[in-house]
């Protein structure tokens, strides 16, 4: 049953990034001034909010594994960090490579782009620390803090734009999207698409995650036995 | 616009390679912890 719906997710997530793809580069109109180039944002900013979401699990997870001390909510902690980072490498280089014929530069020090490299550097952080932590309950603890206090970047690098001046685009605000309807449409579409994949993608890593404490388990048992 | 297409092309590249790239990397680890599953799981069953 598990397994069946797993195969029917990940059936529905490829339906939906061709979709996604078909409205990026047929249905979406081409941006005035931009041209073609602007046609990274739709998943830029896709991979961008469903690496916000993975971190929010993360976040989520820590301050359960805080409370409860189960092994499961430490599972979805690092199983969403991990994808949360993959992502984030995504907007990471998209960004640029947009920047690069509109700004005339691969990169600026500009608050949004800087927020979110912190972002990005504290829970490859996060990673780092649970792989020098041999002792499986205080590998938990320390890396829940570290995902509690990484995911506080979260709502800073949303707000960037509104704290300081900078020069990254800002069409969506929780007032008003400034998007022709069919770009909303798109970008809709794509959010959707990456957020399903964001979804299949936790369930494999949980599901690794799950066997290598069965394995670890049964190292353990033989070790006992021998 | 040619070098907005290829920026374009450029950036579609590089997403979807390091998608692919991150599902390959799940996969092989998924592969081998099952293989090493299965071979734990038959040295305890044989005792």
């Amino acid at each position: 049953m598990k397994e069946k719906l797993k195969d029917a997710l990940a059936l529905a997530t490829a339906v939906l990034v061709v979709s996604a793809l078909y409205m990026v580069f047929i249905y979406a109109p081409t941006e005035a001034n931009m041209g073609n180039i602007q046609r990274i944002f739709y998943f830029h900013v896709s991979f961008a909010w469903t690496g916000f979401v993975a971190f929010f699990g993360t976040f989520a997870g820590s301050i359960m594994y805080l409370i409860r001390k189960k092994r499961c909510w430490d599972i979805l902690a690092v199983s969403s960090a991990e994808i949360g980072i993959a992502f984030c490498l995504v907007v990471l280089t998209t960004g640029p490579i947009w920047a690069r014929p509109v700004w005339g530069a691969w990169w600026t020090w500009d608050p949004r782009l800087v927020t979110f490299l912190i972002l990005t550097f504290m829970f490859v952080a996060y990673m780092i620390v649970r792989g020098a932590i041999e002792e499986e309950t205080k590998r938990g603890r320390f890396s829940a803090v570290i995902g509690i206090i990484a995911f506080l970047n979260v709502p800073l690098t949303y707000v960037a734009n509104v704290m300081w001046r900078t020069i990254h685009p800002d069409v969506i605000r929780p007032d008003k999207v400034d998007l022709d309807p069919r770009m909303i449409h798109a970008l809709f579409m794509s959010m959707s698409a990456i957020t399903l994949l964001y979804v299949i993608l936790l369930l494999w890593r949980m599901d690794l995650e799950g066997m290598r404490d069965r394995v670890a388990e049964l190292k353990k048992k033989i070790m006992e036995e021998a | 616009m040619e070098s907005g297409l290829y920026y374009l092309f450029l950036a579609y590249t590089i997403l979807w390679v390091i998608n692919f790239g991150y599902i390959f990397f799940l996969g092989k680890r998924y592969k081998d912890v099952q293989r090493e599953l299965e071979h734990l799981e038959k040295i305890v069953s044989g005792k």
